[in-house]
Order: C-alpha cells, then sequence, then structure tokens
C-alpha cells in the first residue's frame, strides 16, 4: 500500500472514529433533557465538543465533516426534520465561530473560550430558526440561552481541554 | 492546567459575552419594567387567539387546534402552562408554569405558543 493510500485509510478511519463519537453523545443527549423551569431545549452540548476535538486535532474541514454527518445521521435516529433544522443551523453557526477563532488567534486563545464561542453561536442559530418557524416572540429566551451556553461551553471546554493533550501525545507515539 | 494564562483571543470572547449578558439583562429589565399585570397571549399559527389576564384567571384547560396539531393551555390564577401537546418533542410541556411578563412556552412543531406579557406591553409588536 502506497503512504498516500494509507494517509487517505487513516484520515477515514479517524473522521469515522470522531463521527461515531459524536453520534453517540448527540443520541445519549437527547435522552436527557435538561429540565430548567421556563427554559425549553437547553443542552449540555456534548456533541459539539467532538465537533471541537476534531477541530484541535485535524482541522477546521475535517470538524465541519464530523459536523454534519453528526447532524445528519442523529436526524434520521431521532428528531426528524424539525430536529435537523435545529441542529443544523447550531451545529454549522458553532463551527463557523470556533473555525473562526482559531484561524483569527491561533495558539492565542483557550480551549474554554473556543468552547464558550461555540455554544453561544449553537444558540443563536437554534434561536434564528426558532424565529423563522415561531415569530420574534422566541427572543425572550434569548437572556437564559446566553447563560446556559457559557455555563455548558465552558464546560465542555474543559472535558475538550482535558481530553486533548493525552490525544496529541497518543498520536505522535504512533 | 487549562486556565494557566488569559490570552488575548480569550479577552476577545470574554468581552463579547460580557456585552451580549448585558445587553440581554438590559433588554429584560426594559421589558420588565412598567409591564403591568402578567397578561397570557395564546398564539396559534401565528395570530393571537387569546388574551387573558393573569391576575384574575380562574383554573381552566382550554385546546387549542393549530393546522400543525393541539396543544391543551392550563391556566391559574397568576401563572399558565401548556400542560399537553401532541408534538414529538414535549419541549413546550417541559417547559412547565410561566407566570412573568417575557416568559413564554412555544410549542415550535405545532405552531402554538403561550406568550405571558404585561398588560401595557403593545401586542402587535409580539406577534408581528
Amino acid at each position: 500500500m502506497s503512504a498516500e493510500a494509507q494517509g487517505q485509510t487513516a484520515r477515514l478511519t479517524r473522521l469515522a472514529l470522531m463521527t461515531a463519537a459524536a453520534l453517540a453523545l448527540h443520541v445519549a443527549e437527547s435522552w436527557f433533557p435538561v429540565a430548567l423551569p421556563g427554559v425549553p431545549g437547553v443542552k449540555l452540548g456534548l456533541a459539539n465538543s467532538v465537533t471541537l476535538l476534531t477541530m484541535l486535532l485535524i482541522g477546521p474541514r475535517d470538524a465541519l465533516a464530523v459536523a454534519v454527518l453528526r447532524v445528519s445521521l442523529g436526524s434520521l435516529l431521532g428528531g426528524g426534520a424539525m430536529g435537523f433544522a435545529f441542529s443544523i443551523a447550531g451545529a454549522l453557526l458553532s463551527w463557523a465561530a470556533m473555525a473562526g477563532l482559531r484561524v483569527l488567534f491561533r495558539e492565542g486563545i483557550h480551549t474554554v473560550s473556543v468552547s464558550v464561542a461555540g455554544a453561544l453561536a449553537h444558540n443563536a442559530g437554534q434561536l434564528a430558526v426558532a424565529v423563522i418557524f415561531s415569530g420574534w416572540y422566541v427572543f425572550s429566551y434569548f437572556p437564559a440561552l446566553l447563560v446556559s451556553a457559557v455555563a455548558t461551553g465552558a464546560a465542555v471546554g474543559v472535558c475538550v481541554g482535558l481530553v486533548r493533550r493525552p490525544l496529541e501525545r497518543a498520536r505522535r507515539a504512533q | 492546567m487549562i486556565l494557566t494564562r488569559f490570552k488575548k483571543g480569550d479577552l476577545f470572547v470574554a468581552v463579547v459575552t460580557a456585552t451580549l449578558l448585558l445587553a440581554a439583562g438590559a433588554a429584560a429589565l426594559i421589558a420588565r419594567a412598567g409591564a403591568g399585570d402578567p397578561v397570557a397571549i395564546v398564539i396559534v399559527d401565528g395570530a393571537a387567539v387569546d388574551i387573558i389576564n393573569l391576575r384574575d384567571a380562574r383554573a381552566e384547560e382550554r385546546v387549542y387546534a393549530s393546522a400543525l396539531g393541539t396543544c391543551a393551555v392550563a391556566f391559574e390564577p397568576g401563572r399558565v402552562r401548556i400542560a399537553a401537546a401532541d408534538c414529538p418533542d414535549q419541549v413546550c410541556v417541559h417547559t412547565g408554569w410561566i407566570s412573568r411578563p417575557g416568559q413564554s412556552a412555544v410549542c415550535v412543531p405545532g405552531r402554538v405558543a403561550v406568550v405571558v406579557r404585561g398588560d401595557r406591553a403593545e401586542v402587535d409588536a409580539i406577534v408581528g
């Protein structure tokens, strides 16, 4: 097998692994809706952590592929067309914000900050879809969604930060 | 180990986040101040079909049918909630009781929403 083909196979395997992990988190997360009084649809954003992890370990392009695949497959498993519209808007905006910050600041930004920005963008995307379907009054959720995005984004960022280093070491050791 | 040093990018994200939080907080305060009695507005398919002053609301349940589904809305003195809906995600039902101006319970798939506003706020601004 040529070195190029080997590289292709390695990339395919890594992407498949990341997508599988993201999909598992995506589905598991939908089983545990976070019930906050007066605020619907708050999620931890665990699936988004894989998008961020892929971005840090492999690159933004592959992270986009993982995010889109995860949302598409996740909607087939549950959620339907409406769930897809919400998830894809959130995932794409979140990816754009995180990739943008990585390009802008390179290593001059912490994983936690990237994650918080991703969570904020994710909620903004979902809110935009909700506005399209329901009207402007859903904006009353905005303050609560902001606060929850900061909290969940920071939590996910800490997790990704903890996982990132060992994974990088493991890859260098190969 | 994770929060070792505050970098330029972190400052950027912190400033953007703080600005958003302040703006949202200010908007919420303005919306609440001088809003008057809490009024529940039931919106079906984008149009307000019922407007009920929660202060003198009786305990009752009303069923609303939209083009895409039905929703049972429960009223009580001072509060309101979506008690049941035939949508798959049940996000609106999980929202629970709402009572303060600015809160809402929205069934996005069913196109039914209950919004609480102050009775001095403009209804048209919400529905449009």
